[in-house]
């Protein structure tokens, strides 16, 4: 039995998976660098211990610190969360040499699903449908040629050990190979430590929608629908939804028996999440499996009812899945926005600092998955993501109203976040249809209409404001208390006291 | 009272009174009267005629009476003079004379610097590589000129509003 968790991760998701340990009645351990020490993981978890400085490798990507972490609070298991170790086989290995569960997969079907080209030639033996391209690795100039000529432009040239969108480039012809070889590999070296590139044909007006699994270690595998997640930024997901727009049973029933597959092909257990490209003839292609929690699971949960991390937990920790296939039901439609510290108006440049003010939206169908809170000062250190806000509704088109309602009611202030953004994609008229591609950001972000410039009410008001906030500085808290009494004109009062010791 | 308000780089006059409930004013001429509840600090609700606007105002660094005031999903800045800034501003620009301080627009790391004291800068160019959140990113100059003092060092953490360089007018050059 799993008594106690530590969670290898920090901001958003160590608080998601937190919550679920609180309600199993589990313990909950958190780890944090040193510009984490007052986060608010580290604020809801039973222990918190400290596992180094800032820069994340030389804390939580530390394998040894967070074992001996584990160690010290006598954790029993530890989850990975997404992103740092979450991915990594040695990891999963470490936490079996010392005896700590590790809530995933296997070490096995880590390193076998992290390897592009390992697990190509894993799936393609079941017979999953891959994007036509070379398995292995091309290793010379001329190889390459014939390879992207019998597969034919354009083609995508990938980092064998590439992922999250980085390592890739199109090539669009035979003059470009080259000269693209040369950078990819160069990128790749550098980056991954790893020169090795392959080819795959290149998907024209794709659809990136991934399907979830769930199995656990006695043979039993389900999965629990898709997510469209072909709204990105630079290869990067911005958008989420659950249902996919275009989806309907029958694709469904395939795509979902493909992902079992995979499953079958890696051994798998826990939950997992195979993501496919689907062309415009709806013909969809393997990409790769990610093995861990993704970030966007939450608008799974909210259409299946399934919390995710609670069943991962459950099969950690040698659990039969205590559901079936037919038992999974998707009921409405869910849509999430990823909540950045960052600068829309400035080329998305990150904007960390603190966060003077923040009010969170709630009501009816709305969840705010959020890691940081009014105070906290988000750290230059780590992904800018401050919050997950998903909304769900009996349609697609109630989601997205709920959605534009609750970003009106979300403020943050002090750092600049990408709200207003969301607010206008959420308007668009081809978001709304479901008719879009993995290249709609970049030509939306040339389309779009500038929003309106304030109007001379608003001008004036913001004016009015300013004074007042001006009449408002230089009170103490004790000043500030009083005028949150019922006693509206205290305001005044104290205002007006102030001015009279000035002079 | 009366204020003088710079928005948009237009400035405006402002008469400002209190009421039982919130305010009196002319900005520009046009009158408000509003009702006025403090929501928490930073945050007001107005009443206007019907309308009910919740605006959020923050000063833009610690001492600065400048403000970010965001009004139904618009950000305007907006800065607040009164009689005794409005004279510190005079002295200030004349002292000045013709240079420009290049302040850190976010908290970050500076990793490299470019250029050193004395060095002449066209209008556009680097001065520093700041790191911020894994990006990298040029503090350009917004004239060209010479560099009168670079305040950081590489290495050195600064926070949002932090001086990075200041670059002066060659004088006798346009």
């Amino acid at each position: 039995m799993i008594k106690k968790i530590l969670i290898a991760n920090r901001g958003e998701i160590a608080v998601r998976i937190i919550r679920a340990c609180v309600e199993m009645r589990i313990g909950t351990v958190a780890v944090y660098s040193d510009a984490d020490r007052a986060a608010l993981h580290v604020r809801m978890a039973d222990e918190a211990i400290h596992i180094g400085p800032a820069p994340s490798r030389e804390s939580y990507l530390v394998i040894e610190n967070i074992i001996r972490a584990a160690k010290q609070a006598e954790a029993d298991a530890i989850h990975p969360g997404y992103g740092f170790l979450s991915e990594n086989a040695a990891f999963a290995q470490a936490c079996a040499d010392a005896g700590i569960t590790f809530i995933g997969p296997s070490p096995k079907a880590i390193a076998l699903m992290g390897s592009k080209i390992e697990s190509r030639r894993a799936v393609s033996r079941f017979g999953v449908p891959m994007v036509p391209g070379t398995v292995d690795p091309v290793e010379r100039d001329e190889e390459a040629r014939t390879v992207a000529s019998s597969v034919g432009y354009p083609i995508m040239l990938k980092a064998s050990a590439g992922g999250g969108g980085k390592g890739m480039r199109l090539v669009r012809s035979d003059a470009e190979l080259t000269e693209a070889l040369r950078n990819t590999r160069a990128e790749a070296s550098a980056a991954f430590g790893d020169s090795a590139v392959y080819i795959e044909k290149f998907v024209v007006e794709p659809r990136h929608i991934e399907i979830q699994v769930l199995a656990d270690t006695h043979g039993n595998a389900v999965h629990l629908g898709e997510r469209e997640c072909t709204i990105q930024r630079r290869h990067q997901k911005v958008i989420e939804e659950c249902p996919s727009p275009v989806m309907d049973s029958d694709l469904r029933g395939r795509m979902g028996k493909a992902a079992l597959d995979v499953v079958r092909a890696a051994e798998y257990s826990n939950a997992g999440t195979v993501e496919f490209l689907v062309d415009r003839n709806r013909h969809f292609y393997f990409l790769e499996m990610n093995t861990r929690l993704q970030v966007e699971h939450a608008v799974t949960e909210m259409v299946t009812g399934i919390d995710l991390v609670k069943e991962q937990i459950r099969v950690a920790d040698g659990e039969k899945l205590g559901f079936s296939q037919d038992e999974v039901a998707m009921n409405g439609s869910a849509i999430e926005c990823r909540i950045y510290a960052e600068d829309p108006g400035n080329n998305f440049f990150p904007s960390p600092g603190m966060i003077q003010l923040l009010q969170t939206p709630s009501g009816p169908g709305i969840r705010d998955d959020s890691g940081v809170y009014e105070g906290w000062t988000v750290p230059i250190d780590y992904d800018p993501l401050i919050s997950k806000l998903v909304a769900w509704g009996p349609t697609r088109r109630d989601a997205m109203d709920r959605m534009q309602r609750a970003l009106r009611e979300y403020r943050v202030k002090g750092i600049q976040t990408n709200l207003n953004f969301f607010m206008e994609l959420l308007n668009d008229s081809d978001f709304r249809s479901g008719q879009f591609d993995t290249g709609f950001i970049d030509k939306w972000m040339k389309n779009r209409i500038a929003p309106s410039p304030p109007s001379q009410v608003e001008r004036d008001l913001a004016v009015l404001g300013a004074i007042l906030a001006e009449m408002e500085k230089g009170k103490s808290p004790a000043e500030l208390a009083e005028t949150d009494t019922n006693e509206t004109p205290s305001l005044w009062k104290t205002t007006g006291r102030r001015q009279s010791l000035r002079h | 009272m009366q204020y003088k308000a710079i928005i948009n780089g237009e400035t405006v006059d402002v008469a400002f009174e209190r009421t039982a409930t919130g305010i009196k004013a002319a900005v520009g001429g046009r009158e408000y009267s509003l009702d006025v509840s403090l929501v928490k600090p930073g945050v007001f609700l107005l009443n206007w005629d019907t309308r009910s606007i919740e605006i959020s105002v923050l000063p833009e660094g610690d001492t600065s009476s400048v403000f970010t005031v965001s009004i139904e999903g618009q950000r305007i800045s907006v800065e607040i003079l009164d009689g005794r800034r409005m004279l510190q501003r005079t002295v200030r620009n004349s002292d000045r004379g013709g240079a420009s301080e290049i302040r850190s627009p976010m908290p970050g790391k500076i990793v490299r610097v470019l250029l050193t004291s004395g060095a002449e800068v066209a209008a556009g160019q680097g001065i520093v590589v700041m790191e911020a959140m894994k990006m990298q990113n040029e503090m350009k100059s917004s004239m060209s000129g010479r560099i009168r003092k670079i305040e950081v060092v590489e290495g050195e953490t600064v926070r949002s509003g932090d001086l990075i360089a200041i670059v002066e007018a060659i004088p006798g050059s346009e």
